[in-house]
């Protein structure tokens, strides 16, 4: 195998960094949301409530007023997406517990029992979903938000063990659809990246600060050599944001407004074709 | 990458039609409007087992192949 700069000590890491980020977001400890005086990551916390467009007048007053009332969660989107657009996908990638622990979870189970949802336009159904979430209230259509959400699912999952009212959440029919949801687009999906990928505002607006990013040279970015690339397509198959595609010419290539820069495809690359820096190739 | 403008359109449109169906299903569940709630979960888990009785089968399948090619002179 060919260097590339990427060792088995950085993908190791990423893990670490994902179960010491699962403890200090989720119960039972709790530690990050408390500052919010939150026991989890809704109400203050929540990073996508005040993402919705309310409907009738004083549009921007009352968005105002959802920000102020989650303070906590628009300033850390409001972070997020500024380190994302000068430094990679910190957030998405390496640090969020909640799409982190399900990925985690899911390579315990077997490939062959996954769902693979690669075949999708994954970009444009998660835009498609956003775009939905965000104005749904606006058009008068109701809004989606807190339901299928996993920032309230995953943080009730790893408290209910502790606490009975999160237990009792579990077993509601939210909760089970929620679970659901989580298996489904988490534990056995193709990556365990399902939600993140389909479903998650936060990654929306997180994958197109990184594509930003890295079309104006802020950040690194995967950088394929394609006159290295041979096509044997391992990358494509080891990518968990099914963010890596064969073109037109049988070379793989990079989808920037999927891709989480896990580096995992970079440490599988038998040609040393995938590297991760600035420029162009 | 993902094919054309025809295909981004179909696939955000599919992303909103999913977000609206998925919120509408768990609203009337929130709401027990329907009551069929063991019909909803027993038609989800047949469908959970069907699609882990097919995985088994592919698997046995293409081990079988794999039996095949590796036995024929």
């Amino acid at each position: 195998m060919k260097y590339t700069g990427i060792s088995k000590a950085a993908l190791n890491r990423r893990n670490f960094i994902i179960l010491i980020s699962a403890l200090l977001f989720l119960p039972p400890l709790s530690l990050i949301p408390q500052f919010a005086l939150e026991p989890n990551m809704c109400g203050q916390v929540c990073p996508k409530l005040f993402l919705i467009i309310p409907q009738g007048q004083d549009i921007l007053g009352k968005m105002w007023v959802n920000i102020k009332s989650m303070w906590f969660g628009a300033s850390l989107v409001a972070v997020i997406i500024t380190v994302t657009l000068f430094f990679g996908r910190l957030w998405c990638g390496h640090i969020c517990p909640v799409g982190g622990l399900p990925e985690l979870i899911g390579r315990f189970i077997p490939e062959a029992l996954k769902i693979n949802f690669s075949w999708m336009n994954a970009p444009a159904f998660r835009y498609g979903y956003a775009g939905i979430f965000i104005f749904a209230s606006f058009f008068g259509i109701g809004s989606i938000a807190c339901k299928l959400c996993n920032f309230r699912v995953i943080p009730f999952l790893t408290g209910a063990p502790f606490e009975g009212a999160y237990a009792a959440y579990i077993g509601s029919s939210m909760g089970i659809a929620g679970l659901l949801t989580v298996l489904l687009t988490g534990v056995f999906a193709k990556g365990g990246r399902a939600y993140c990928n389909l479903l998650c505002p936060v990654g929306a607006l997180d994958g197109m600060s990184n594509y930003l990013g890295t079309k104006f040279g802020f950040s690194k970015k995967l950088i394929t050599d394609k006159t290295m690339c041979n096509g044997c397509g391992s990358c494509v198959s080891e990518c968990i944001m099914w963010a890596r595609k064969m073109d037109d010419h049988g070379k793989a290539e990079t989808n920037r407004l999927s891709c989480l820069t896990c580096l995992r495809c970079a440490k599988v690359c038998s040609e040393g074709a995938i590297r991760y820096e600035r420029g162009n190739v | 990458m993902n094919g054309g403008m025809f295909n981004n359109t179909a696939y955000a449109a599919l992303g909103g039609v999913s977000a609206l169906a998925g919120s509408g299903v768990i609203s009337l569940c929130s709401q027990r409007s329907c009551n069929s709630c063991f019909a909803c979960i027993g038609a989800i888990s047949s469908l959970g087992a069907m699609f882990i009785v097919k995985k088994i089968i592919e698997k046995v399948q293409v081990k079988s192949e794999d039996y095949n090619v590796e036995t024929k002179p």
